[in-house]
This record gives structure tokens, sequence and C-alpha cells, in this order.
């Protein structure tokens, strides 16, 4: 008996344990609180130094690359209210399936300032492939189901 | 010809479903072999409309025939043959039909083997498959049509999504379905086990090869899907927790579970109730991955917005777990297990720590998975946990894992006596402590990345000594050559060494992921003939040449790259811009060595200065995780041959219950 009440203590003793690993993950530097660019901008100086994955659209013809370095800056809007605007920098490789005029999710901490800093660009139903939509070549759906972003 | 009637040819399908589903049921509990000899030749019959459903896509998907609204979204005239065939899979329809095929060939060849041998439960395996086959059938009768014809054909169809065109992508989703859908037929034994009312501990051992078959598969699946990101995605990395990702590694963590606790209900006829659980959970994540990825609910923000798949699947996920928790609670009597644990120090006590560290990972990636919604339904934010909350639950569990992989083939059933576990442990504890000291001098101080080598040393250092001590043995015993003798060990138990072998797999993958915790990153820019160096690297640009095929225009750039000033190769990062699709591509550049990987994305040339810029990762030990890959499929092929000594077994039981049966039916 007192080799099985070992035993229940060893199992008790590693379920607390994991329960308390999944519990201290929730970290506020792990956490992206999801966002459209209306709302962080409406957050205002209550926003700053959080992480963030906002959801907008990329301004067409904003997207500027730097020539000596690898870093892209562009702007997005809001989808639903295109007067709300947010500057991005990135230092990195755009995504293949990065589109001005598209829409994209980006992560990152913000300062409160008018740029955001991205660590991470996803393009946005990260799970569909949804090419340009002129309806050029008739208006049936795409929805493709293979991952295009990490 | 076939693609006009491909419509047609499922609804006789899902007639043919649901006949089989009803007269295996009805045959099996009104015990009438009539109907049940009907419900399997239905299960075949099934199989072969199927057949010919997916030859139907084929089809049109050869004859480039645009009418077909599938085609005409992911095929094109220019798209090689290759990828023509290969899209079957590239959408929503084709790839549940793909899956419902796999189901239905997996339940075919249930039939043909147990058909005889288990008699008595084979309706009800194949009532359940049915179940699911129906489901799957239904929305592609009802849903979301392959066959689904537009009114117009447009002139050229949208083509392949150019990131899709690669060879790991191209068979990732198979090899992933086979693995994902291979676990019905576990699952489909242990409830039709509990339906016949009469269940003994020979389900476990029939379902064995049935789930580490699938297991495979869907690692290897996984694996394929990491070397596709790897290569083509162009962020440098090869996972990165993604729900998709999380959709496939849940029911592999869970299916890892089970095929390591079946083997303690088989040899101490313990964990009885537990085995059937983690079965149920393990199909449920398997629908419920294939829900993630078809529906997109977490990662896209338009939830359900696509089709309306998502919400009749997460029905079907629900009606799974709750039918199959009703069906084993009702039945609960029959699963009594006659031992207990008795020592902490055990084999069956380790092997219940790795089932609760199993589950409990699954249960870290599923909450980190879902997250987002749970938040959003409670608190009204959405919140994402990315890849650090990931790490920072699962590494420590992975590392305790990867310890109690060492540590749990080695302990003996019951209890471990101090001097057993001294003779077994002393000489791989005194080996992971001198490269513990070798790793310290080397400078590395990461102390996760210091762990996971140490436990690495730790537990190549059991392995090599169990397969010694074996060897030895034999050697004495049976006067062999150490060869010889190692062979001979081998081929007695392969099940056991493959087991073994299988481990020495995670273990190089667990150094190829530690290798991560190294990585540096740089970024260049190069006019032409300069150089650069990184670390102990130099890259030489020799400047880039476009050009452009039927599909896409290239931009090439050429690399040389010296290691040690030694040079050791060419490297061609490129961009290709996919005409048809508008959309670019990034094709990095990777060179390997067994130490580290060199690794080059070409971000852009500026058109003013000539100047390109690429981003460097040198990201250590990668290559460990595929040549990983290859020994896991290699140690669980040999694990899954069958002993001589249990062919001889077999037979000899053959002859003997023919033997015994006879004076019966005299």
């Amino acid at each position: 008996m007192q080799k099985n009440i070992r035993v229940y203590i060893a199992f008790s003793v590693m379920i607390f344990a994991m329960v308390y690993l999944l519990v201290s993950g929730f970290e506020s530097d792990n956490l992206l609180y999801n966002l459209t660019v209306k709302e962080l901008i409406d957050k205002g100086d209550d926003g700053q130094g959080q992480g963030y994955r906002i959801a907008g659209k990329v301004i067409p013809g904003s997207v500027e690359k730097a020539a000596d370095r690898v870093q892209v800056r562009f702007s997005m809007m809001d989808i639903e209210n295109p007067d709300y605007t947010l500057q991005v920098v990135y230092d990195g490789v755009l995504p293949d399936t990065f589109k001005e005029g598209n829409d994209v999710m980006v992560e990152g901490t913000w300062d409160g300032s008018e740029t955001l800093k991205a660590t991470n660009i996803m393009t946005k139903c990260a799970s569909k492939y949804d090419p340009a939509e002129e309806g050029s070549k008739g208006d049936y759906k795409y929805n493709s189901d293979e991952k295009t972003t990490p | 010809m076939l693609a006009e009637m491909g419509h047609l040819i499922l609804i006789v399908s899902l007639a043919t479903g649901i006949y089989a589903l009803m007269a295996s049921f009805v045959g099996a509990v009104k015990h009438n072999t009539v109907l049940a000899i009907s419900g399997q030749r239905a299960a075949f019959a099934l199989l072969f409309l199927l057949t010919l459903a997916l030859l139907g896509i084929e089809q049109a998907l050869l004859a480039d025939d645009f009418h077909f609204r599938y085609v005409a979204s992911y095929s094109s005239r220019a798209l090689p043959t290759f990828f023509k065939i290969t899209s079957l899979w590239a959408g929503q329809a084709g790839s549940l039909l793909f899956w419902v095929w796999i189901l239905a060939g997996y339940t075919a060849l249930v039939v043909l083997i147990y058909k005889k041998s288990q008699e008595r439960i084979i309706p009800y395996v194949i009532g359940i498959l049915m179940v699911i086959s129906v489901f799957f059938i239904s929305l592609l009768v009802f849903v979301d049509s392959p066959f689904e014809m537009l009114a117009q054909a447009p002139a050229d169809g949208r083509g392949l999504n150019p990131l899709l065109q690669h060879f790991a992508m191209v068979i990732h989703p198979p090899v992933l379905y086979l693995g994902y859908v291979g676990f019905a037929v576990p699952f489909a034994f242990g409830i039709a086990g509990l339906l016949s009312g009469k269940i003994d501990n020979s389900w476990v051992k029939t379902v064995r090869r049935w789930t580490v078959v699938p297991w495979l598969f869907l690692g290897l699946g996984i694996l394929l899907g990491g070397k596709w990101a790897y290569e083509e995605l162009g962020w440098g990395g090869y996972w990165a927790w993604d729900p998709v990702e999380n959709a496939a590694f849940m029911p592999w963590l869970l299916g890892t579970a089970f095929i390591h606790s079946i083997m303690i209900q088989e040899k101490k006829d313990m964990l009885k109730v537990w085995n059937m659980v983690l079965i149920i959970l393990t199909f449920t994540m398997s629908i419920f991955g294939t829900f993630l990825t078809r529906s997109g609910v977490i990662s896209s923000v338009h939830s359900f917005a696509q089709s309306a798949i998502g919400p009749i699947f997460f029905g079907f996920v629900i009606f799974v777990l709750l039918t199959s928790v009703y069906i084993l609670i009702q039945n609960l009597h029959l699963l009594k297990s006659s031992a207990r644990i008795e020592s902490v120090v055990s084999r069956e006590s380790v092997f219940l720590i790795n089932n609760v560290v199993f589950v409990g990972a699954c249960f870290a990636v599923f909450w980190g998975t879902i997250f987002p919604v749970v938040s959003e339904a409670v608190r009204g934010v959405k919140i994402t946990v990315g890849p650090p909350w990931f790490n920072s639950v699962n590494v420590p569990l992975f590392l305790f894992i990867l310890f109690l992989t060492g540590v749990g083939p080695l302990v003996a059933w019951r209890k471990s006596s101090p001097q057993h576990l001294k003779r077994i442990f002393l000489k791989p504890l005194l080996v992971s402590l001198a490269g513990l000291v070798i790793l310290l001098i080397m400078g590395i101080t990461k102390i996760y990345a210091l762990i996971s080598f140490v436990l690495s040393i730790f537990v190549t250092a059991t392995i090599v000594a169990e397969f010694h001590r074996g060897a030895r043995a034999r050697m004495k015993g049976k006067n062999e050559s150490y060869f010889t003798a190692m062979f001979r060990l081998f081929e007695r138990n392969k099940r056991r060494y493959g087991g073994y072998i299988v481990h020495f797999a995670m273990v190089l993958l667990f150094v190829g992921v530690t290798g991560s915790a190294f990585d540096t990153d740089a970024e260049v820019v190069l006019a032409s003939h300069e150089s650069a160096k990184i670390g102990r690297y130099e890259i030489t640009y020799h400047g880039a040449q476009t050009f452009a095929d039927e599909h896409k225009q290239v931009l090439r750039t050429h690399l040389t790259l010296k290691r040690d000033g030694k040079e050791v190769g060419d490297l061609f990062p490129q961009r290709h811009f996919y005409l048809v699709q508008e959309q670019p591509t990034t094709e990095v550049a990777v060179k390997s060595f067994l130490k580290e990987d060199f690794y080059v994305v070409l971000n852009g040339i500026d058109s003013e200065t000539d100047k390109a810029t690429f981003e460097v990762h040198v990201k250590p030990l990668v290559i460990w995780v595929w040549i990983g890959g290859y020994v896991l499929a290699i140690g669980t092929i040999l694990g899954l041959l069958p002993n001589k000594q249990e062919q001889q077994r077999r037979r000899n039981t053959v002859t003997k219950e023919t033997v015994s049966e006879q004076p019966e039916t005299v």
C-alpha cells in the first residue's frame, strides 16, 4: 500500500509541474493581442510595450525597400476604416505572398509612435491561396488550403 | 467520360457506404453472417467506386477540362503533367476525396486480412469505418464537390500555387493523410471490441502494426512539411508552431503515447481503459487536425467564412468524441485490469510517466493552438500565443521525454533494484558526464541546449550498451562472433531493437532541433565581385542574370562560398516570378554540412546601385533533423518486420487450431 502512495505522489508532482509550466508560459512577453489597425490606434498610450498581431491592408505604393540593407517599410490601413493607418518597418525578407493592396498580419511590439517594428509578417488567410481578384478569368472563387506562410 | 459522371459516382458511393454501414452493424448485432459478408463486399465496392471518382478528377486535370471548377482553380495548361496529377490534393474538395479514398483502401485491406481470423469483430470494424466514410462522402456530395461545373469554362486555369510546386510539398499531403486516416483503423478496432461486448487484450496486439504504420507516415509527413517550409518559404526555419503544423503534431504525440502504453497492456494486462481513451483521443485529434487545416478557424481572420465545412466538421469531431466516450462508459466493466503499479522505478511506471508527459505536451499544444478562440470567447480579446510560448512550455517537457527514452526501456518490470539500476546506468552516466565536460570546454553554456546534448549522449549510450550487452550474451551462450551475435540478436527481436533505432532517430532529431539555439543571421549587401565574411565563411558575389521560361521570370544570382578559406561550392539564390499567378517566390540556396547549413536568401537587387542584398543564416546541425527522419523510417520498418519465432508460433497455433477444431466439425 505504501508503495502505491509513492506512485500517486510521483504522478501528482508531475502533473502539478506540467500545469505550472502551462500557466507560467503566459507571461505578457509571450502574448500577442490580435487587433485591427483602428483598434491599435484607439488604444493610444495604453497599448505601449505590448506584443501585437495587427491585421490590415497594405497601402498600394507605400512599400519601400532599403537599397543597402534587408529592410522594408510600408504603411497599412484598417480594412474597414481606411483613414486609420500605421507605418511598419521590418528587418527581413518579405514573404512571397506579400502584395500591395492585400491583407496582411504584422506581428511586433509597439512603442506608441507612428511606426510598428515588425518581427514577423504574415499574409492574412495564412492557409488560403487567393490570387489577385481582378475577375478577368471568371468570377469563381478560389480557396486552396495549403499554408503559404510560416 | 468518368469525370462527367463524377458526381453521380459520388452519390452511388454514398449509397454504398450507407448500405455497408447498416449491413455490417445489423449483421454484427443479429449475428447474421449473410448480411455481414454483404457489408464486406460493399466495402470493396466502395473502394472501387471512389477509385473511379479519383480517376475522374485525374482525367479532367490531365485533359485541362476547365469546365470543372476544381480543375480551373488548381491547374493550368502550362503546368507540368506531374503537378497536374498531384493537383488532386491542392484544394479542399480533392483533398477530401483523397482522404476518404485512403480510408476506403485501409478498410478493404483490413477486411482482406482479418475477415477469417477476426470474423466476430470485423463487421463492427467495417461499420465504424463506414460511419467515417459516409461523413466524408456526404461532404463531397452535398457541400464541396470536386466535380462542380462552371457555367462557362475559362480559357486557362489559375494554376497550382508556385509555392506548392516542390517535391516535399507534392508528397507531403499524401504521406500526412496516410497517417491521419490510418489512425481510424486502431480506433475502429477498439470501439468494435467494446461494441461486441467481448474484449480481451488481443485487440492491442492486432492494432500495433496498424498504429505504428500511420504513426510513421504522420511523422514523416510532418518532417516533409518542415523540409518544404525550410527550402521553399525562405525564412530559415522548418517549424513555427503554426496551427496547421500543430494539427498534425497533436495526433502524432497521442499516437506515440498509445504505441507505448499498449505494450503495457500486452505484457501486464494493465491500462485497459487508458488505452481506449488514448486511441479515442488520437483519432479525434486526427479529425480535429483535418478540421483545423480545412476550416482555417485559427489562422484566418474570417473564421468559417470560406465554406460551410468548418462548423460541419466541428460537429463531427464532437460527435466522434461523445459517441466514443459514451460507448466506453457503457462498457467499462469489460476493461478490468488485473495488475497495478508496484513501484515508481519500474517499467510500467516509467511508461505511464511517458504517457502522461506525451498527453500533457499534446494538451499544451492544443491549448496554445485554440487559445485565440478561447480568449476571444472568454475575454473578448483575441490573443495569439507565439512560438516563445510553445517553446517555454514544451521544451522542458520534451527534454523530460528524452530522458525517459533513455531510462524507460532499461528499468525492470515491476520494480528495479538499486543494484540493477547501477549495473545498467553507471556506464551511460559516466559517458554523459564526460560529454558534459567536453561540451562545457567547447563553450556551450545555454542551459537547455546543454541539457539536450547531454541527454542525447546519455540515451545514445544506453542504446549502444543495450545492443552490446545483448550481443555479448549471445557470444558467450552460442559461441558466435560479435557481429553474427549482433545480427542474430536483431533478427530474433526486431521489434525491440527496431524500437531502439527509432529512439536513436529521436536523439538525432533532438540534436538537430537543439542546433537552432545557435543560429546566427547576417545581412550582406554586395556589388559585383565583392566579398563578405560571415563567421568562418566567405561569400563572393559574381553578378546576376535574368531569364524567362513559359511559366516564370527568373532572377538568378551567383555566389561562391569559401569555408575557412577553402572553396566549397557555388550558390545560386534566386527569385522567381510566376506569370499566371502573378506571384514571386524566393528560391533559397543552401549548402549543407554535417556541422551546419549555410542558407542564403536573395532579398533583391537595387535597380539604381545594382547591389544585391542577401540574408544569410548559419544554422548548426539542421541536417540531423532530416537524417533523423531517415533513421526513423528505417528503425520503424525494421521493427515492423515479423520475427521468425513469431511466424513459427503463428504457424504452430494455426495447425493446433485446425487439429483441435476437426473433432468438432466431424
